[in-house]
């Protein structure tokens, strides 16, 4: 009877003996569920990067579908190394038809033309830069102007100028820029921004100049289009 | 030895400098790594050899760019020249010598790129901000070489 009372408590002891396995096990699962945990996550992060590159294609897919043009889709896989000039560098060249000055865009408007053409890469030239002028047209008034890049001395980020605006045309904020089709390198009809103030022209007085913001983010571009030719 | 290294940190310092993205919460400045490299030779190598370097760095710079071939690599040998001139007056351990230096070499480039090919003299503020990048670049790249050299004892 003793030895019955005297063993009792090691009994129930033993009780938490398969507790204390399965705290072991359950260290064991929860490491298991960790590392499957972080390869999920890889996983779900890597799906979400190429669901988003799928949208951007599909955008420039349904913008080649719909447009009368030959074109070609490009990765952007550098940037200027200087700071005085605005440029891409893409991974396609004239072995894939691609020459100089033709039209580089994409789904949200237009982003500049080919220059230095190689035979597997090519550099482009952005609007933003101010050696890239673009016949411009603003799209409600129908009043026609030279579009090219603006660097301001005290202002970092570049910006987009219209010059020689018919000084009496009546702009309004908000009205679209699209290109003219004047000059032969850009198509007609491709937007490249949003007029946002028009102001008379400082130095002559004899047209007007119109602010725009452009259409499309220059920081955020991966592909593009090249037109190589008209249908 | 150490010219081949040199070259070889020129081309990685070009090809970073046209993947590195510009500053945005800068404006768009993009971070110039290749006068700090420029510097460190025009400091550290004999003349000839310094100026070599600078000019393979401004024509690898103009081959990643839309600028005017040799554009840079003018304006850095033109820092080269001023900088070797100048070497006896100069201590290079000087962290505000090598800041200074490597603003210098900047603002070379950005004056003659304004001049040669007619971007405005205006984009005053981006030109100081972009030379003040370079100035701290050129300050940790000499931090960095001069302590590698020590830890493996190149020359």
């Amino acid at each position: 009877m003793i030895f019955v009372q005297l063993c009792t408590p090691f009994v129930e002891l033993g009780d938490y003996f398969p507790f204390v396995q399965s705290r072991r096990l359950l260290a064991r699962q929860n490491e298991q569920l960790r590392h499957d945990n972080d390869l999920l996550r890889q996983e779900v992060r890597a799906l979400s990067e190429t669901g988003r590159e799928n949208l951007r294609l599909r955008q420039l897919l349904d913008f080649k579908e719909h447009s009368a043009f030959h074109t070609v889709t490009a990765r952007v896989i550098g940037r200027d190394a200087s700071n005085w000039w605005k440029s891409l560098q893409i991974d396609r060249g004239s072995q894939d038809g691609l020459a100089d000055n033709m039209a580089v865009l994409n789904a949200d408007g237009l982003i500049g033309k080919t220059i230095s053409v190689t035979r597997g890469q090519a550099r482009v030239l952005l609007i933003t830069d101010r050696n890239c002028k673009v016949a411009g047209l603003l799209q409600d008034t129908r009043e026609p102007g030279v579009v090219s890049g603006v660097d301001t001395a005290f202002s970092l980020s570049p910006r987009l100028m219209m010059t020689y605006v018919n000084r009496d045309a009546k702009i309004t904020g908000g009205e679209h820029v699209i290109t003219s089709g004047l000059g032969g390198i850009f198509p007609k009809g491709v937007l490249i921004g949003t007029a946002t103030r028009a102001r008379i022209n400082r130095q002559t007085g004899m047209y007007q100049d119109v602010d725009i913001t452009p259409a499309v983010d220059f920081r955020r571009l991966e592909e593009v289009i090249v037109i190589t030719g008209q249908e | 030895m150490t010219t081949l290294i040199a070259i070889a940190g020129i081309l990685i310092g070009v090809a970073l400098q046209a993947r590195m993205p510009a500053l945005s919460w800068l404006g768009g400045v993009r971070v110039e790594l290749l006068p700090a490299l420029v510097v460190y030779a025009a400091l550290t190598l004999h003349r000839r050899r310094a100026l070599a370097l600078a000019l393979v760095a401004g024509l690898a710079q103009d081959a990643l760019s839309a600028a005017p071939f040799g554009i840079s690599a003018l304006a850095f040998g033109i820092g080269t020249v001023v900088l070797t001139s100048l070497r006896e007056a100069l201590d290079r351990d000087l962290p505000w010598v090598q800041w200074i230096a490597g603003a210098a070499i900047s603002i070379t480039a950005s004056v003659i790129a304004f001049f040669a090919v007619g971007l405005p003299f205006g984009n005053l503020v981006k030109m100081l901000v972009a030379a003040a990048i370079s100035g701290a670049v050129t300050v940790v790249l000499f931090l960095a070489i001069d302590y590698a050299r020590m830890a493996w004892g190149f020359p």
